[in-house]
């Protein structure tokens, strides 16, 4: 519960003929997380499942396609444990599919066409706006002529006038058919022998010719007509095959062919998974991997099951040097997934680095209770809990306790939606005693910093990084470091003044602590050596009074929370009832909205940089184990 | 203002120069066979036996490594233009499984051609990996942020030009692209910043303008269709121009200051490479070390920090090749006169 589940590293040794049963079993059990074999690679030189994972692969993906074009999206688990395909088998089974997404690719390449052809059709219709006031066949438009020279485009709207007069100069004539507040549209007409002549004076205007597309032939309305009817046809040719592509998808036969062939490949997968790291030479196979301890006589019946005895299995406990490698697997109960995965987005804890999920929990629920207390809001985040179940999903366990907290301290504050007076507190309203309301937080803040700060002792302990459990300053040093700045700061407070013991209490541990990190500098300059030695120490004492303060925040939230309220009634009663109800409504909804999400960030804030950052590396590997594809009826038996 | 903005990348890209390799540690490194492994070794890239291949990949890691870091504290266009930089490792994976695809090779041989983008992937590499057909891979490609690339790709097969189209069509849209972005750059480096990505666009429209007339016989036309249309001390008009020469040398005669002098003699593209790519490393160290809080000083960086890769990779091969130490200063261009950007930045 706080230490990852207890691993054991299992060598497995079988007959390269059983590899892809042994890799089947091994899926089917679904805790072996594979990792590279210790034997030495010119030991066991081969890799057998190479062809066998390119088969696959090039299988997979084609299949993977293929259920996408026929929207296939449940596959479900297979029923009876099956053998795993043989080579041969897949092969077969990849060239099927190879010939049936040639024939999905094909359409797919059809309504690619289709579609670009709308496109460009829809391009067109846009093109023949600015000729629409023509009247004229457009074919005219686009012919050449030995003696006629013809321009249609555009220029500025200002420069149009004069255009058309310097060109009448050449023998030429404009129309201008369409004009809009920039540009003005025109057909420019004359004797094709004075083009280079009017071709400068276009150029000077600013002209820009204006293409017409072939496309254009018969007059602007029946233009339109033409492309409107294709864009149509073209739209409903696209449907046409959409609707052939749902009926073949829906066809019994090829749909239960492709699960059946989806069932296939999902059994010949973990053989192909496993075959970058399983090695052979001859008839001889291995592969090595992680297990859970306790998995391990499961694993074993599912191998003796599925070979029959012909396989070496060889077991033993992680080593000190590896438990990086070690992957880390946490069994938590359903109602701390949501606070695990809130852990994991930080880091995956080291395989036996203490695992903060239950402490994160308790200690989230109670910060987020205690800076947000009101039964009402509290009530509606455990109804927005339920209500939103099927969102939520994994997440609405965390905010049902948050909501819960809420209410819990609501009680203890006498607080329902900002109102003090509907009933009495168990405790007290937090406005009216603002500095027992710091205390409280700062004795909890102390609380939480002594516990992590015994955490990172644990932890450096069980790593056998001795140095830094006794003499680092997040250590044992530290940790009386920060007792005797607290029993000096108690001192200060109830006699005014600090005594040698007091001092003592301070200094004697500040000095082991300047000692550990002198020592730990050792092949650094003396200069430079005592520059660490100080920054370090100075860091040490005030990373622990800043750390301690920020706690003061869990006070300051709870006091904010009833600041909000008072400042929505204040706001409530300088308006008529109903005005008075809107505010008070609206001003709940700000507070459980806004300043709920500001204290859920502020305790995850807490938890993340006050807490795990002393104490949790997070650079543990997660435990991936071996699984089929779409799940197994037997593999989800217990003990199966 | 650009100060305050800029401090973090600042002090990050003088932390970083101190890395670049100076002219007497290159000289070293090219006499020393272990001194240069070690060196290679201490730039954290994977142990075991090195071939060309993960080579290559271990120097685009370390840019990429680099890059990750300068970019961390940008936004907005700045963020965009130096990620933008890696864009050009990413459309050379493009080109290998285009061209992979096309000439109908395995998967598995695609996939060793290919580098590794890390978190600056965004080529949904898989799909197209598993593409049957050039045209499903275009058609999955126009479902990524390269969809015009996949369009254009797509006008050019049916019009049946080949790989060389393609490719050329590829490179230009990642010239322009940079050229765009070092155009929406506004802050106080901005000048500094074109001077570095014009000296670029400079290099290489001069290079392909030689290339596709001279080399591919290619009409003025198309050879000048085919550049960037960019550039800094070379305008669209002056290439227009140069397009129409007939010959290399009459091109180099008639080219505008500063070129003129520097490529003054020089009758072979490959050395027009050369001077031009040391014009550029001239253009980014005087930015590394003469400028302060700005972009324009990590995209100096990356280009030098680059030169030195390749240099080294250069000095690598050339060991395990057994050549002498003439013959690899000869390939990365040592031989040639002083006064490139090989000055160590401050």
């Amino acid at each position: 519960m706080f230490t990852p589940v207890p691993m054991l590293r299992v060598d497995l040794r079988l007959l390269t003929d059983d590899a892809p049963r042994g890799a089947l079993a091994l899926a089917v059990c679904a805790e072996f997380d594979p990792e590279v074999s210790e034997v030495p690679a010119d030991q066991l030189p081969e890799l057998p499942g190479e062809s066998y994972r390119l088969v696959h692969g090039e299988a997979q993906g084609r299949l993977e396609k293929i259920l996408a074009h026929y929207e296939i999206t449940d596959v479900g688990p297979e029923a009876v444990p099956a053998e795993p395909e043989s080579l041969a088998q897949v092969v077969e089974l990849g060239a099927w599919l190879k010939l049936q997404w040639e024939q999905c690719s094909e359409d797919e390449e059809k309504v690619r066409r289709l579609r670009d052809e709308h496109r460009r059709t829809q391009q067109l219709l846009q093109t023949l706006d600015q000729f629409m006031v023509l009247n004229i066949d457009l074919t005219l438009l686009q012919k050449k002529s030995e003696f006629l020279d013809l321009h249609v485009g555009m220029l500025p709207r200002g420069n149009a006038q004069r255009c058309e007069e310097a060109l009448s100069l050449a023998g030429y004539v404009s129309i201008r058919f369409l004009t809009k507040p920039d540009q003005a549209h025109m057909i420019i007409a004359g004797p094709a022998d004075r083009k280079q002549e009017a071709e400068r004076v276009l150029q000077a205007a600013g002209w820009h010719t204006a293409d017409i597309p072939p496309e254009f032939r018969g007059r602007p309305a029946e233009v339109r007509a033409a492309l409107t009817a294709r864009a149509h046809q073209l739209q409903t040719n696209a449907a046409e095959l959409d609707e052939r592509r749902r009926a073949q998808g829906a066809q019994d036969s090829l749909r239960s062919r492709l699960l059946e062939a989806a069932h296939t490949l999902a059994r010949a997968e973990p053989y192909a998974t496993l075959a970058p790291l399983m090695r052979s030479r001859g008839s001889l196979a291995a592969v090595s991997g992680w297990v859970p301890a306790a998995q391990l006589p499961r694993l074993l019946r599912l191998l003796e099951a599925s070979l029959g005895g012909r396989y070496v299995l060889q077991t033993r406990a992680p080593r000190a040097d590896e438990r990086l490698r070690v992957p880390s697997l946490l069994r938590h109960h359903r109602w701390l997934q949501p606070f695990a995965a809130l852990v994991q987005s930080y880091g995956v804890p080291r395989y036996g680095e203490i695992d903060p999920t239950v402490l994160f929990a308790v200690s989230f629920v109670l910060m987020f209770g205690m800076m947000f207390g009101d039964v009402g809001h509290g009530a509606i985040i455990v109804l927005a809990g339920i209500t939103l179940r099927r969102r939520l999903r994994g997440y609405t366990p965390l905010v049902i306790a948050a909501g819960g907290a809420s209410m819990s301290f609501g009680l203890l504050y006498g607080s329902v939606f900002g109102y003090e007076h509907l009933i009495s507190a168990f405790w007290m309203s937090p406005l009216s005693d603002p500095m027992r309301m710091l205390g409280v937080a700062l004795a909890w803040g102390i609380g939480f910093i002594v516990l992590a700060t015994a955490l990172t002792i644990r932890n450096c302990l069980s790593e056998g990084r001795w140095h830094a459990a006794l003499w680092d300053g997040h250590g044992a040093a530290g940790l009386l470091l920060y007792l005797g700045l607290l029993f000096a700061a108690y001192r200060y407070a109830t006699t005014g003044g600090i005594d040698a013991g007091a001092l003592l209490g301070m200094v004697l541990p500040l000095g082991v602590v300047f000692a550990g990190t002198w020592q730990e500098n050792s092949t650094t300059g003396p200069g430079e050596r005592v520059l660490i030695v100080l920054v370090e120490g100075f860091e040490t004492v005030m990373s622990y009074l800043s750390n301690t303060l920020s706690f003061l925040r869990v006070a300051a939230f709870s006091l904010n929370h009833v600041a909000l309220a008072i400042a929505v009634f204040t706001l409530g009663h300088m308006m008529h009832a109903a005005g008075y109800w809107l505010t008070v409504v609206l001003g709940n909804v700000f507070i459980l909205v806004l300043e709920g999400a500001i204290v859920a960030i502020q305790v995850l804030r807490l938890e993340y940089y006050e807490g795990f950052s002393r104490f949790f590396s997070g650079d543990g590997r997660a435990f991936r184990p071996l699984t089929l594809r779409y799940g197994h009826a037997a593999a989800l038996k217990p003990n199966g | 203002m650009s100060a305050a903005r800029y401090a973090y990348l600042h002090a990050r890209v003088s932390m970083l120069a101190d890395q670049l390799l100076g002219m007497e540690r290159l000289q070293f490194l090219v006499d020393a066979a272990d001194a240069a492994d070690t060196w290679w070794r201490a730039l954290g890239t994977r142990a075991g036996a090195q071939t060309d291949d993960t080579i290559d990949q271990e120097v685009v890691t370390i840019l990429l490594r680099e890059l990750a870091v300068l970019v961390r504290p940008l936004s907005g266009p700045p963020h965009e233009l130096l990620a933008y930089w890696a864009h050009r490792f990413e459309l050379s994976n493009l080109k290998t499984v285009i061209r992979g695809k096309m000439s109908g090779r395995p998967l598995a041989w695609i996939e060793a051609q290919l580098l590794d983008m890390g978190p600056f992937a965004s080529l949904p590499l898989v799909d197209l990996l598993h593409s049957d057909t050039p045209a499903e891979l275009l058609r999955r490609l126009e479902r990524s942020a390269y969809a015009n690339l996949a369009r254009q790709a797509r006008g050019l097969l049916e019009q049946g030009k080949g790989s060389f189209a393609l490719d050329a069509a590829l490179d230009r849209y990642y010239f322009a692209g940079l050229t765009r972005h070092a155009a929406a750059m506004q802050d106080s480096g901005a000048h500094l910043l074109r001077a570095i990505v014009g000296s670029v666009i400079d290099r290489v429209n001069l290079v392909w303008l030689l290339r596709y007339r001279y080399a591919y016989n290619l009409p003025p036309a198309q050879a000048y269709y085919l550049l960037i249309p960019a550039g800094h001390r070379l305008s669209a008009e002056q290439l227009l121009q140069l397009a129409q020469y007939v010959s290399h040398d009459e091109v180099i005669e008639h080219l505008p200051p500063p070129y003129d002098a520097l490529l003054a003699g020089v009758r072979d593209t490959e050395q027009v490479t050369l001077v031009l790519e040391r014009e550029t490393w001239r253009v980014a160290a005087n930015t590394l070390n003469y400028s302060a809080f700005n972009v324009a000083r990590a995209l100096a960086y990356l280009i030098l920090r680059e030169r030195d890769l390749r240099r080294l990779r250069a000095i690598l091969r050339g060991h395990r090749l057994g050549l002498d130490g003439a013959l690899i200063r000869a390939a990365i261009g040592l031989d040639l006169p002083r006064g490139d950007g090989a000055m160590v930045a401050h």
